[in-house]
């Protein structure tokens, strides 16, 4: 029942999009789960909130079910041009990947980075299915409150209870990746670390197609390899934690929103927006990754309709979630976010210090960032040749000014840096937002492109950073 | 002709490259590719794969979190579901036993509370703080402290276990 549950909610998503006709076979079966896992959370949700125990196999399975009818029901009111024959698309994206391997399998270079990152990416979820839950954040936050909510059947539930609290900052979270591991406990999974596997499935699915969009499969391929050799996204990816599922809807926001940028497709743009409104619906101080958006949004066409929708994506998970912490769950107002803007330059000087000091280092985060900021920096220097990249580096150093001033609020001096500090380890995990889309960024970038698609043998003459020339 | 090998050339020397690259991550202490090679694959995938050394689910969260596991599953598998279990404080646990020595996440309520839940926990520091304590149904024995909260006397008082607070 657990897997028929699974395969439900991958259809949710997958009967969403593929009338969209708009996304390549990767990029189909990345989003298709982490989409209808979302879709199925905020349902759940509202049960709940209207006083019905969610603690039921039937009723899970039922509502995956019937949102699968209402997505097809949706796209058939909207008069989608794409037909729902399910066998001939899903047949149809095998024998797609099938046709697309075998042009490339045989290129030295794409095949040891493919099997390098297979077998990296096998080796995790093993490790992942094979040991049990054991991290800190998970035992006393996520997987705790999972497990009571497959008990008591609500999200209010003994946890808050006032007498006896055994809440931390992490059951505080929206709740979609709780909803996820209460699957696990609700079928008797023994463990839902099936949860963390399946994004990171999906997130090197969605990373390879965003990748190879407007691409090569070779930085399609090199930008998954660089997101393996990560070794704390990875490490994290094998634990039961929000960071990397917060990570992988990111990537489907910014990563179909830059695609957006270039073809002018509204599908594209109404994906990215739900791409957005998960991961608030994962961790809330994703909202900040909206203002890039909402900033380039300005300079569109259309611009009242789609900031309309984007303001309504950015704040209907938000809003919802902070008027359920405030009546429902009713928790305290301990925030340790200042609201009064601060002037102290040089607590920001040790902040900015500790930030760069772990940004660049290799241990946790291998060569990803220190690549990133070359690539920046190149396409900088390029920046007549990369127009197309304008704005996603925008979207990208914006959110990052963003996310820095977050920390930045933080009621801290940042004196002391060590690894249960605000940035040793709130943030070194939080800056897993920048990282699979990141990779997309440098597969993109004009260094990538100026060196190593030349050096693979692939159109050496090609201009540089034109991206959409370079197909 | 010409053009065709000059670009296989450059294939094969981006790809020696990249093996070379991935070669260093693999000597690289700190690199996911040295800890999967050294870790993950040699260590783990033994005890993956081989039948012999098959372990249950509950002896690999005792691999992984020591007696604190240990401790707490015994708990669990000795007291009623709707139990209040009276735990001692952090100085009590600190105290190293010749066999169990606990880390300081037991002391963590909302941490120690995951395995034994859906039974509950006080702890001795909430003595004055915590309604529950008047309802407190069983007694952690632990390092030898707890005996004195029964209402009955025990003969042989063993350093660890889990008793009823009434007989």
């Amino acid at each position: 029942m657990l897997i028929i549950l699974l395969i439900f909610i991958f259809l949710i998503g997958y009967l969403l999009i593929v009338p969209f006709n708009l996304f390549n076979v990767l990029e189909t079966l990345g989003l298709s789960f982490p989409i209808g896992l979302g879709l199925w959370s905020f349902s759940l949700f509202i049960i709940n909130l209207v006083g019905i125990p969610i603690n039921s196999r039937l009723l899970c399975v039922g509502l995956s079910i019937f949102l699968g009818f209402l997505v097809i029901g949706a796209s058939h009111i909207f008069k989608s041009n794409a037909g729902f024959n399910l066998w001939a698309n899903a047949l149809d994206i095998f024998r797609r990947i099938r046709l697309s391997l075998s042009t490339f399998v045989w290129n030295p270079f794409y095949a040891t980075s493919l099997l390098a990152a297979c077998i990296i990416i096998f080796a995790i979820c093993l490790k992942a299915q094979y040991w049990p839950i054991i991290n800190y954040d998970s035992i006393y936050g996520y997987d705790f409150l999972a497990k009571v909510i497959a008990h008591e059947g609500s999200y209010i539930n003994s946890i808050f209870d006032k007498s006896n609290q055994l809440y931390s900052v992490r059951s505080l979270y929206p709740p979609l990746p709780v909803h996820g591991f209460f699957i696990g406990h609700l079928f008797n999974a023994g463990h839902a670390k099936f949860i963390p596997i399946l994004f990171l499935l999906s997130t090197m699915c969605l990373l390879y197609g965003l990748s190879l969009r407007k691409g090569h499969h070779i930085t399609a391929v090199w930008a998954v390899l660089l997101l393996c050799l990560t070794p704390e996204f990875m490490g994290q990816s094998a634990l039961i934690a929000s960071n990397p599922i917060s990570a992988f809807y990111i990537l489907m926001a910014y990563g179909l929103f830059f695609h957006f940028m270039q073809d002018n497709r509204n599908g594209l743009l109404y994906v990215s927006l739900l791409g957005l409104s998960m991961a608030i619906w994962t961790r809330t101080e994703a909202i900040i990754f909206c203002v890039p958006m909402g900033l380039i949004l300005l300079r569109s066409s259309e611009k009242i309709k789609r900031i309309t929708l984007l303001v309504f994506a950015a704040l209907i998970p938000f809003i919802s979630w902070q008027l359920y912490l405030k009546f429902g769950i009713q928790a305290p107002k301990e925030q340790p976010i200042l609201m009064h803007l601060q002037t102290d330059f040089e607590k920001l000087s040790r902040m900015l210090s500790q930030i760069w000091t772990m940004v660049c280092s290799t241990k946790f985060y291998a060569y990803t960032f220190i690549l990133l900021f070359l690539s920046v920096f190149t396409n900088l220097i390029f920046f007549k040749k990369a127009t197309q990249l304008h704005a996603l580096s925008f979207m990208l150093i914006l959110s990052f000014i963003l996310y820095v001033f977050v920390y930045y609020q933080i009621d801290t001096d940042y004196i002391v840096f060590n690894k249960s500090g605000w940035i040793g380890s709130g943030f070194k995990r939080g800056v897993f937002y920048f990282i699979p889309i990141g990779c997309m960024y440098i597969s993109y970038s004009v260094l990538t492109r100026m060196i190593l698609l030349p050096a693979s043998g692939f159109l050496q003459k090609e201009p540089i950073g034109n991206i959409d020339k370079q197909k | 002709m010409k053009k065709s090998r000059s670009a296989l050339m450059k294939q094969y020397a981006l790809t020696i490259g990249l093996i070379g690259f991935l070669c260093f991550q693999y000597f690289s202490p700190t690199a996911t590719l040295h800890w999967l090679m050294n870790n993950l694959i040699e260590q783990n995938l033994g005890l993956m794969f081989d039948r012999s050394k098959a372990i249950t689910q509950d002896q690999k969260s005792q691999i992984k979190l020591g007696s604190n596991y240990f401790y707490l599953n015994t708990i669990k598998n000795t007291t009623p579901e709707d139990a209040i279990i009276l735990f001692p404080d952090s100085e009590t646990f600190k105290f190293e036993h010749d066999q169990i020595s606990f880390s300081n996440e037991i002391n963590i309520k909302g941490w120690a509370s995951y395995f034994v839940y859906p039974r509950k926990i006080v702890y001795e520091r909430e003595k004055n703080v915590n309604e529950l304590y008047s309802q407190i149904s069983h007694v952690a024995i632990v390092n030898g402290w707890g005996y004195h909260k029964l209402n009955y006397q025990v003969d042989q008082q063993i350093p660890f276990s889990v008793l009823a607070k009434n007989r």
